[in-house]
């Protein structure tokens, strides 16, 4: 829920800087939970974008409304 | 129910909550884990009764530094139905007279009646809610952690859309329960279970505990208003 309230911040522009790093945050921590997962094993940065999902009529439509700023992982060796 | 005993069943529940949403804060870094390994530890004293009004006092500070912190409530409406019952508890403790104490817990129960109702109203003017497709919408795309299989609910839209309407007739009919004890006892066993299907099905967990720690207060307030019925 806390993720979603921060895209939805950003969608709106609200405060954007700090939501995108909040967001960050999490994903960088998941993936160091993770120990470095065989299918991130050799990322050396992650970007994460925001596809927002809107009904029209009787289709659905996705919409990319944000691409975060590229940010650095740690390296394997620190994890 | 006297007006005390709903004021301290209330202490406990939101205790429990409280505790409940700052465990989940124990594997953050930093400040962020301090501040909620305190809120932790102030709401076990809440649970046992120790010194109560400066726990609370203590526990109203802390909200205001995590809504500085998240630029706002945690997680949505959960966070805001846990600041409501805190300032409302806070407010009986510095109440001057029984009156104003009273004032402050059935401004808890009324606010807690009309979160069901004007969420029920803002459904049934909703055109998506009334033929089901929000629901469905809700099972298929949203980003609540609902699992692979529960999203293939959204091939039953007849179930979607009488569990739709139930859910807003619910919502909508719950300020008549207050004419009767008996009444307002079905329909808090039919809330409660709401939410505990929401927990279970979209991972809601904070709005079932949180809403509980409510109910004392509109038990006390039905009573209060409609004795002896």
């Amino acid at each position: 829920m806390f993720i979603a309230g921060c895209a939805e911040r950003i969608a709106v522009n609200h405060n954007a800087d700090h939501n995108e790093t909040e967001i960050l945050e999490r994903i960088v921590a998941d993936l160091l939970k993770e120990k470095a997962a065989v299918s991130i094993a050799n990322a050396t940065h992650i970007q994460f974008r925001l596809v927002f999902i809107e009904r029209v009529n009787d289709e659905l439509v996705e919409e990319t409304v944000f691409h975060s700023r590229i940010k650095k992982l740690p390296t394997v060796d620190n994890i | 129910m006297t007006l005390d005993f709903a004021i301290r069943i209330t202490e406990i529940l939101v205790g429990f909550a409280f505790a409940q949403q700052s465990i989940e804060h124990f594997t953050a870094s930093g400040r962020e884990r301090v501040l909620f390994i305190i809120r932790f530890v102030l709401s076990l004293l809440l649970i046992i009764g120790f010194h109560t009004g400066w726990v609370l006092a203590f526990l109203f500070l802390i909200a205001l530094e995590i809504l500085k912190r998240f630029q706002g409530p945690y997680n949505g409406g959960a966070d805001r139905m846990s600041l409501l019952i805190l300032c409302c508890l806070c407010l009986t403790q510095v109440a001057p007279t029984q009156l104003w104490k009273e004032v402050a817990f059935g401004y808890l129960a009324l606010q807690l009646m009309l979160s069901y109702f004007i969420s029920g109203l803002v459904k049934v003017v909703n055109p998506e809610w009334r033929n089901g497709r929000a629901l469905n919408d809700v099972f298929l795309f949203s980003v609540y952690p609902a699992s692979e299989s529960l999203r293939k609910w959204s091939n039953w839209p007849r179930v979607l859309f009488l569990t739709s309407w139930a859910v807003m007739i619910i919502e909508l009919a719950f300020p008549l329960a207050l004419y009767s004890s008996h009444f307002l006892v079905v329909a808090l066993i039919l809330t409660a279970s709401f939410h505990l299907s929401n927990a279970f099905m979209l991972g809601l967990n904070r709005f079932f505990w949180i809403w509980i720690s409510a109910y004392p207060s509109i038990i006390w307030f039905q009573e209060r208003i409609f004795p002896a019925s």
